[in-house]
């Protein structure tokens, strides 16, 4: 796959990890991490990757809200932004759906197979 | 000589008087009309030695009729001639009537109008006398003397007896005519009694029959000869009631004279008829009595009562029996009215009664108790403010089908007096009273605790679910790229020790989202929404997901997909396909195939008498309706399931043998969520096997049923 750089913002710690190790064995992607909706915006900012993996319940500003405001920041509004969230109802990723999110990946996710999700996901070539 | 003249003169006016005392007595001896004018005439004549009298009677027109004469042979006849008055003068009726006498000696020399005397001629007259007849003060006709031989002058004497005679005939007439009307009356009388549907007795004055009509035969039996003379006594009325008779006969024979005595109060008394039977008969009674105040009779009519007095008797106990009824249904009814009142004002749910426009008509005290509104601010007030705006939208929607549809349950938001918004449940329900009125029935139980404790629930299972696959997803994901081995090799024991973790791990996975399914399905969070799917692209879906899985068993994975629509909820029902179909891998033999199929199933059932009558009796539902359900068939060729567990095995963490939870890596939870998912689209799962041989797993869902041509009523 072709080289892309994703910013994992998360609060816990060992998800980054994981996910970040995931997509640099599966796609040898570049990875930034976040640990909260601040700093993620901040980093999205910055950084201008590629997409954004955005985990939906966080203290403070909860991902829905990080989303929104990257929505309205002129530098990060066209980053696709995939949530990633435990709620697995197809009535609650609808929900999610409907905010305009390029897309929902539920936890537990499949460490062997994320890159190739978040690409399928956002129409990214193999 | 004049002594001699004057006893000559005594001796003819004696004469005369006696004369006129024969034929007076002659004329009136008779009461007979045709008589008395016969004798008339024929006596007049032969006083007056005339050749021809008649009797002339005048009818009201002014005309006459020559009614009886008496005529020498030789002479002319005019009896029974009509004669108009076109002769006569204008006044002559009146003239006559006031008295006059007309004696005309010579006609052709009496001053007498030509037509009058061409009249005369026609009868061969030459003299003619004229008396007037008047009967009862009125003008009856003429006594008429006629000389034909010669003329004739009329001497004072015969024209006093003429007026004489008249005078007489006419009081002979009106005798003659009170008698005829008597005998009118009396014919009359008769009729009418023998007629009569009434029973017609007269008692003399000592009570005995002296008079009994045919009805009284007819209705009692014996005849006028069998009972003529009798008394009412007990061979005619009934022992018990005989004073009653007496006192009604008192009651007329000592009624005051000279008003004539009868009872307007009818007496009702037991009669017995000539064949022993005993009849109710109503009396009616008069009496009669003569100038000097003593009884005459006593005039008896009476009707046999006893099909009306027994209707009467039958009335009356149908009266009390109904009045029983009543009675008893009114208690009844304030009974229940009683119960009614008392779950009104002690229920601990909020009632309203409203009227069909929404309008509160009746609350129960908990309303006012608890939402603090008096009663005045909600009696007479729209339902509908009580509650917020965005559910007021919705109460009015649902308000306008509910009076076709009958019933309707809503949750909706209260709003109490105080501003406190309440989440209630409200049932409605039209219900009509006996007079036929229309109201809705409206039961608001209070849901917020429950409402509450949903959400605190929902927040658990999402914190829950959150907080468990946090983790899980760090240690699942770590394991799985721990287990490729691009981070390092391992020894065998080590590798060992990471693939158990790493099985585990999706088994734990597995069973936190199955565990979170279940628990949100069973608390209702998980709503069903249903819409209309296609059946051939849930099974499409259910297969294309397991076609891996079946690879990789080495198991043929066949599907027939079914070109028809159902209503459910697609995701829940792909997620029941995949969990049946993926048991159905799991235990199959490699080599060995699982089907998918499905089909619709027609199910003619009869309906009861009082659902047929639901629709009206005008256009009354059919009796037979077809029900459809859409059955799916999840066929294996495993290794079966014994019969005492074909129900267990759809109990939480219940596997057949619980071997398999460890070898087949289920969780126990996926056939529960299965019949979960099932039941709340108001469907059936369950399973039919034969050990060794392999399973079958069916679901079936309702599809909607429709109606079939009507048939003959007949009970289920």
């Amino acid at each position: 796959m072709a080289e892309r750089h994703i910013l994992i913002i998360d609060d816990e710690q060992a998800i980054q990890a994981v996910a970040s190790l995931s997509l640099k064995m599966e796609a040898n992607w570049q990875v930034l991490t976040a640990n909260s909706g601040a700093e993620g915006l901040a980093t999205a900012t910055q950084e201008q990757p590629d997409a954004i993996l955005l985990d939906v319940m966080m203290p403070n500003m909860d991902g829905i809200e990080t989303f929104q405001q990257l929505q309205q920041t002129p530098l990060t509004c066209n980053i696709p932004v995939i949530l990633l969230t435990a709620k697995a109802q197809a009535a609650e990723q609808q929900q999610f759906q409907n905010l305009g999110v390029a897309g929902v990946i539920t936890k537990p996710f499949n460490s062997l197979t994320l890159a190739r999700q978040i690409a399928q996901l956002l129409g990214w070539s193999p | 000589m004049s002594l001699h003249l004057s006893a000559m003169n005594l001796e003819k006016h004696n004469q005369r008087m006696q004369l006129l005392a024969d034929v007076t007595y002659k004329i009136r001896q008779s009461l007979d009309l045709h008589e008395i004018l016969q004798t008339t005439v024929t006596e007049v004549r032969q006083l007056l030695d005339a050749d021809r009298v008649v009797m002339f009677q005048i009818h009201a027109d002014g005309a006459g009729t020559v009614v009886q004469e008496a005529v020498l042979p030789g002479w002319s006849e005019s009896i029974n001639q009509n004669i108009v008055d076109t002769c006569f003068g204008p006044n002559f009726l009146e003239s006559y009537r006031n008295g006059r006498v007309s004696a005309i000696n010579d006609i052709e020399k009496a001053p007498i109008t030509p037509c009058h005397a061409d009249l005369l001629r026609q009868f061969e007259v030459k003299a003619n006398l004229v008396i007037p007849i008047v009967s009862q003060d009125q003008l009856w006709g003429l006594l008429i003397a006629h000389q034909c031989s010669a003329p004739r002058e009329w001497q004072e004497f015969e024209v006093d007896l003429l007026k004489q005679l008249a005078d007489q005939a006419g009081i002979a007439l009106a005798q003659a005519r009170l008698l005829a009307d008597l005998n009118q009356a009396h014919q009359q009388l008769r009729f009418h009694v023998e007629n009569s549907p009434l029973a017609v007795i007269e008692w003399d004055h000592a009570c005995r029959i002296q008079r009994w009509s045919a009805q009284a035969e007819r209705i009692f039996g014996w005849s006028a000869a069998e009972v003529m003379g009798r008394g009412p006594d007990h061979w005619f009325i009934h022992t018990d009631d005989l004073h009653l008779f007496r006192e009604q006969v008192l009651n007329l024979t000592g009624h005051p004279f000279p008003t004539p005595a009868s009872l307007d109060r009818d007496q009702l008394t037991r009669n017995y008829t000539k064949r022993g039977d005993l009849i109710d008969c109503e009396w009616y009674s008069s009496a009669l009595f003569d100038k000097t105040g003593h009884l005459v009779s006593i005039l008896s009519m009476a009707q046999d009562v006893s099909a009306r007095q027994q209707s009467e008797a039958a009335l009356q106990q149908l009266n009390r029996e109904l009045e029983m009824r009543v009675e008893q249904r009114t208690a009844a009814l304030q009974e229940s009215e009683q119960r009614f009142r008392s779950l009104f004002e002690a229920a601990p749910d909020f009632i309203y009664v409203l009227d069909t426009q929404g309008v509160i008509q009746h609350v129960n005290p908990v309303v006012i108790e608890r939402a603090g509104y008096s009663k005045s601010e909600l009696v007479g007030h729209p339902f509908v403010k009580l509650f917020t705006p965005k559910s007021q939208v919705l109460c009015q929607q649902q308000f306008s089908d509910l009076l076709a549809v009958g019933n309707h349950r809503q949750e909706l938001e209260f709003v109490g007096k105080n501003g406190k918004v309440l989440t209630v449940d409200c049932s409605f329900k039209v219900v009509k009273d006996l007079r036929g009125q229309t109201s809705v029935l409206v039961v608001q139980r209070d849901i917020s605790d429950r409402k509450a404790l949903e959400r605190i629930k929902d927040e658990f299972i999402s914190v829950v679910s959150h907080e468990l696959r946090t983790p899980l997803t760090s240690i699942h994901g770590s394991i799985k790229l721990l287990a490729t081995g691009q981070l390092g090799d391992l020894s065998d024991d080590g590798q060992q020790m990471l693939d158990i973790a790493d099985q585990n791990t999706d088994r734990l996975v597995r069973l936190v989202s199955d565990v979170l399914d279940l628990q949100r399905i069973e608390s209702g969070q998980a709503k069903i929404c249903k819409q209309l799917c296609d059946t051939a692209d849930l099974m499409t879906h259910a297969t294309d997901a397991m076609r891996s899985m079946a690879y990789h068993h080495n198991v043929t994975l066949k599907s027939t997909p079914l070109l028809t629509m159902v209503w459910a909820n697609p995701d829940y029902m792909v997620q029941t396909l995949t969990n049946l179909i993926s048991n159905a891998i799991k235990f199959s033999k490699p080599g060995g195939t699982v089907e998918l199929a499905a089909e619709l199933r027609i199910e003619e059932r009869r309906v009861k008498q009082s659902m047929a009558q639901q629709d009206g009796p005008q256009n009354p539902l059919p009796l037979k309706i077809k029900h459809t359900e859409l059955w799916f068939q999840i066929i294996d060729q495993g290794q079966g399931i014994p019969a005492d567990k074909l129900e267990s095995v759809f109990e939480r963490f219940k596997q057949v043998d619980a071997s398999d939870a460890r070898e087949k890596g289920g969780t126990g939870l996926g056939l529960a969520i299965c019949r979960k998912i099932v039941e709340q689209h108001g469907g059936k799962i369950w399973v039919e096997s034969v050990l060794g041989q392999g399973s079958c797993f069916f679901v079936a869902l309702p599809m909607s049923c429709w109606l079939v041509e009507k048939a003959e009523i007949s009970f289920c």
